[in-house]
């Protein structure tokens, strides 16, 4: 009987059966391909370590600067249970030249060349295979780096070392596991052994550009660090696993923000089904009623019900199961290439998703179904409500409202129904606020404001120039004399400005017991009270220094306290007076006075050349001033603005715009896909009501003008509600994204007008109205003479 | 003067493949102030002849005049016009909008209607004065599940009034409704065709086609009689006698 009964419901009332089939297929697709990201992207980066076989010390050491018996110190070390060195050759951009010159290996970082001999740990080719070997005259390289330069298969590099060029063609990309991130982003190059034999046969080239990166397995990793103190002392850059698995913070942002979009979708998805079958079963009051007044017991009239939404729930998770694959891998497809998100259990996860959803469609039945048992023989004829329960349903009167009846009945419908709208609303509502997060977190990342949560004074321009050449002894005089000439140089040519450099030294830094090696930053053509502090006061003369959160957590200092720094030339002790906050090297540093002395030849990398203008240009007059400076200036890389220079800090400002850009198409499909499949559904239910409405002479313009603004206000009421949660939520999800990057104080996020005020509350808008209305029209279908039909 | 002229007047569905001639050349005409009962078995026909007399349904031949107007050559939007400010409709089940209340549902027609220009406050008041008139002011505020069915229909008289309607079509009226309810809707349909409305209403009830001026019998499609009240007596249950007998006589 039951089967008899589902095959005529299913004949009967089409459109409502294919509208909840298509909500469970759509709901199915979303939660298995959302949950099957969460767990990979959960996963992603312990997988990914686990799959390149990352060390878990990693200790990088330059043969001009490590004088220590490494291999003596690391086999003599008990908690060291293996350890494994490959051999780098340690350059900078200038080594590095393409055949298409408007390519460059653009870094602030060091760019390492080694061989395929000592591969230590899995280097993943872009096919998913493990890199063995590199053919003489071809090179590898870091995949993430690759795809910024523009590197295609077959494109030509040339290496100049101490006096030798070589000629290679670029092979693939490799996943870097440990320098690859997008923190670290150190970019490498795999030669043959054979073609870095030309290179460390030349003169001096070992003993300068020559060192180890030794990859440490350890039992104990605080006993190991202390038994092997002297090699970390003297490295150059060293890390542990939790070190290295924070430097994927700005790739985890991507991630974190995957995360949300299919925690949004799965929210949206379970949301809007769980109204839907309420709805349709809202439809059956008539039917149910007939059947308790025939006699037949609730279990039984459930059951049918029941039988009914396991066969849509079947049909509709198998195929929101077959499309969830393509779907995930679109998703995916957004994390940054430094990454692997280990997609493979996808089809389990699916799977599971896909039954589970079948058990979540049944539980949600079972517990609308729950009504039946309120439910009364008088429901059939009193339109589903009974003597009892009479509930006031008009909240606003037509004879006191001055609205067009059309808007009228459309916001009466919204404040008769809530519930209905309300969820609607939120679904709406959860797809712009991810929108408008993501548009404040771009709009703030790419507006240059963050300048000081980095660290670094204001400025106007930065360029990239071959400061590193000048880190001698007296590197830091030979700096404010380069800085100094600059400015005479821009004054001359009618641009006043002052030239600043940031440059960083990775010094171990020590307060009592605690120790640990930290990047000391020092700026020259700057002093001190540039930079933001967020408590204490700036250093105001040489032996003061100040200290980022971060690191006066990690060494247990506070203001007033003494840290000792170890340099070549001896211990330097210095007094805590401010605390910084720097997403800097995963929020580690300290400030020095910049008279303070340091031998610079310690110096291990440097920021872009800072120019503040001291006339203020306007946007207009400063970029004109970037094409002049370009022109002065031809060996200066990376002439940007403010703002370009602090998205290029931020690393991931790009691929997030992209997860945005990928947001806005998912908000509009689902929109449209919700206002479609409502309003399809608002017809079935309303049919009657239309027919009545044609019956006494409205029109099919008004009709479709009250169907669709219902959904305008809809749409309204999400947009006034997203724009004004959109800074809270920010700070709520985003804050945290950045503290842990390194910022301790709350942002003050810039928003975009343009998208937060125009844009994507149009997407909304032109989605819910544009889709309401072409649905509406099919209320041509109904005419006056239904009123005769009506059920 | 005719307020409805029909002539020729053809209905055909197609059911199945089958042709099938609900109304067959159907001549008559109503005049200003009458009130029209259409009578005749089920599915003889008479509830189509009001509907496409209405406008509400298409014709497949013949003519429909409408106040000199040949509803058969206007459009959906006209159409939709002539229905909403010269005509009324009662239906057998009292439809309303859920989500109004009362008085939301009878004044709803004359928010729409371009022929009266008036502030909302005052087609309120008119509401309210028909809900007056009709005995239901009490429910004016009430939602649609809260009142008697009789109550109901009350109310939709009311709204086929709102526009000042030229004609009222009342398709089974008090069919849904017990025969107190049914005595006091008759009642009010009455006073209104008193004051001057053309109704044409489609019954099954003798009672209710005695309270007429006119009757038409209606057997499969074709008109097969009309029996003019006008001139029996005022007493019910003469009418309804006379009426009976020739009822009879025409197989009923």
């Amino acid at each position: 009987m039951y089967l008899q009964i589902l095959k005529k419901d299913l004949k009967r009332k089409k459109a409502m059966n294919v509208i909840l089939l298509v909500f469970i297929i759509l709901a199915s697709m979303f939660v298995s391909s959302g949950v099957n990201n969460i767990i990979s992207v959960t996963t992603a980066l312990d997988d990914y370590l686990e799959m390149a076989d990352a060390p878990d010390y990693l200790a990088m050491t330059m043969n001009k600067s490590c004088a220590a018996d490494r291999d003596g110190i690391l086999n003599s070390a008990a908690s060291v249970e293996s350890f494994s060195k490959e051999k780098i050759l340690c350059m900078t951009s200038d080594n590095i030249t393409f055949e298409d010159e408007s390519k460059t290996a653009s870094s602030i970082n060091p760019i390492l060349l080694q061989s395929d001999e000592d591969i230590s740990m899995n280097y993943i080719l872009d096919d998913g295979g493990i890199l063995q070997s590199v053919k003489s005259g071809e090179f590898y390289m870091t995949a993430g780096a690759a795809e910024d330069i523009g590197l295609a298969i077959g494109d030509k590099m040339t290496v100049k070392l101490g006096g030798v060029s070589c000629v290679f063609t670029f092979a693939g990309g490799v996943k870097d596991a440990v320098l690859g991130s997008t923190g670290l982003s150190i970019q490498r190059y795999f030669i043959s052994a054979g073609d870095i034999e030309n290179f460390i046969s030349a003169e001096n080239v070992e003993q300068f550009y020559g060192g180890e990166l030794i990859y440490i397995r350890a039992s104990d990793m605080e006993k190991m660090i202390s038994e092997i103190k002297p090699v970390i002392d003297n490295a150059f850059f060293s890390a542990d696993k939790a070190t290295l698995k924070l430097s994927y913070v700005f790739d985890m942002m991507v991630v974190g923000l995957l995360l949300v979009v299919s925690l949004v979708l799965v929210a949206v998805a379970l949301v809007i089904l769980r109204f839907t079958i309420a709805f349709t079963l809202s439809e059956e009051f008539r039917e149910i009623g007939v059947m308790k007044a025939i006699g037949l017991r609730n279990l039984k009239i459930r059951g049918l019900y029941l039988v009914k939404y396991v066969a849509l729930s079947v049909i509709g998770a198998a195929a929101g199961l077959a499309l969830s694959f393509p779907f995930s891998e679109l998703l995916v497809s957004v994390v940054p290439s430094s990454i692997i998100i280990n997609n493979q259990n996808a089809a389990f996860s699916n799977v599971i998703c896909a039954v589970c959803m079948v058990g979540v469609i049944m539980l949600f039945c079972y517990g609308c179904t729950g009504k039946v048992g309120k439910m009364s023989p008088i429901d059939a004829v009193r339109n589903g409500q009974t003597g009892e329960r009479f509930r006031k349903k008009s909240m606003i009167s037509l004879g006191k409202s001055k609205l067009p009846a059309a808007s009228f009945l459309a916001l009466n419908d919204i404040v008769s129904s809530p519930k209905r709208f309300g969820i609607i609303t939120f679904a709406f509502f959860l797809c712009l606020s991810l929108l408008l997060i993501l548009s404040t977190t771009v709009s703030t990342a790419k507006s240059g404001t963050l300048f000081n949560v980095f660290g670094i004074a204001d400025f106007d321009i930065s360029a990239k120039g071959e400061v590193m050449e000048l880190m001698t002894e007296n590197g830091h005089e030979k700096l404010k004399e380069y800085l100094s000439d600059m400015e005479e140089n821009l004054a001359r040519n009618g641009m006043p400005a002052r030239c600043m450099q940031e440059i960083m030294f990775k010094l171990p830094v020590s307060h009592g017991e605690n120790e640990s090696s930290v990047i000391i930053y020092q700026g020259t053509g700057t002093t001190a009270d540039m930079y933001e502090y967020i408590e204490g006061t700036p250093p105001q003369s040489v032996g003061e220094a100040a200290l980022t959160s971060l690191s006066a957590d990690r060494l247990k200092v506070d203001i007033g306290d003494t840290i000792t720094i170890k340099t070549i030339d001896g211990d330097k002790e210095l007094i805590i007076t401010a605390i910084f906050q720097s997403m800097s090297n995963m929020g580690e540093g300290v400030r020095l006075h910049e008279d303070e002395e340091i031998n610079y030849i310690q110096a291990q990398s440097a920021y872009f050349t800072q120019i503040k203008f001291t006339d203020a240009p306007d946007q207009k007059e400063t970029a004109r001033r970037m094409e002049k400076i370009q022109k002065l200036y031809p060996e200066l890389d990376d002439v940007s603005n403010r703002a370009e220079s602090i998205s290029y800090l931020l690393k991931v400002v790009d691929t997030i715009d992209t997860v945005k850009q990928m947001v806005v198409v998912l908000t509009f499909i689902l929109a449209v896909l919700i206002t479609v499949l409502m309003e399809r559904s608002f017809i079935v239910k309303e049919q009657g009501e239309i027919a009545l409405m044609k019956a006494i002479g409205t029109r099919n313009g008004k009709i479709y003008a009250y169907h669709t603004l219902r959904f305008v206000f809809v749409g309204c009421m999400t947009v006034i509600a997203a724009e004004l949660f959109a800074l809270p939520l920010t700070h709520l999800f985003i804050d945290p994204i950045f503290r842990m990057m390194g910022s301790v104080r709350a942002l003050d996020y810039l928003i975009n007008p343009f998208e937060m005020f125009l844009a994507f509350p149009l997407v909304i808008l032109a989605a819910t109205a544009a889709s309401a209305f072409l649905t509406s029209l099919y209320t041509k279908t109904i005419t006056a003479l239904d009123t005769a039909n009506i059920e | 003067m005719n307020i409805l002229e029909v002539k020729d007047l053809c209905k055909t569905y197609i059911v199945n493949k089958r042709q099938n001639n609900v109304l067959k050349n159907i001549n008559f005409a109503i005049g200003e102030g009458e009130m029209v009962a259409v009578m005749g078995p089920s599915g003889s026909g008479k509830s189509t002849l009001l509907y496409v007399v209405s406008g509400m349904d298409h014709l497949t031949a013949g003519e429909v005049s409408f106040c000199g107007k040949n509803i058969a050559q206007m459009g959906e939007r006209e159409l939709a016009d002539l229905r909403l400010d010269e005509m009324g409709f009662i239906f057998q089940r009292m439809y309303m909008l859920k989500n109004l209340t009362i008085l939301d549902n009878i004044i709803l027609p004359a928010t729409q209607s371009k022929k009266l220009r008036e502030p909302r406050r005052e087609t309120a008041r008119r509401g309210q004065d028909f809900m007056r008139r009709l005995g239901i002011i009490d429910i004016a505020g009430n939602d649609i599940n809260e009142v008697s069915g009789g109550q109901l229909q009350r109310a939709c008289i009311c709204r086929s009034m709102i526009n000042g309607p030229k004609m009222i079509f009342a398709d089974e009226s008090t069919g849904a409704l017990n025969r107190a309810s049914s005595d006091e809707v008759m009642e009010e349909l009455v006073k209104l065709n008193s004051g001057g409305s053309t109704i044409m209403l489609v019954t099954h009830d003798v009672k209710v086609a005695a309270k007429c001026k006119r009757v038409m019998y209606i057997v499969d499609g074709n008109i097969k009689g009309e029996f003019d009240l006008s001139d029996c007596s005022t007493q019910m249950r003469e009418r309804e006698r006379a009426l009976n007998n020739w009822l009879l006589e025409l197989g009923w």
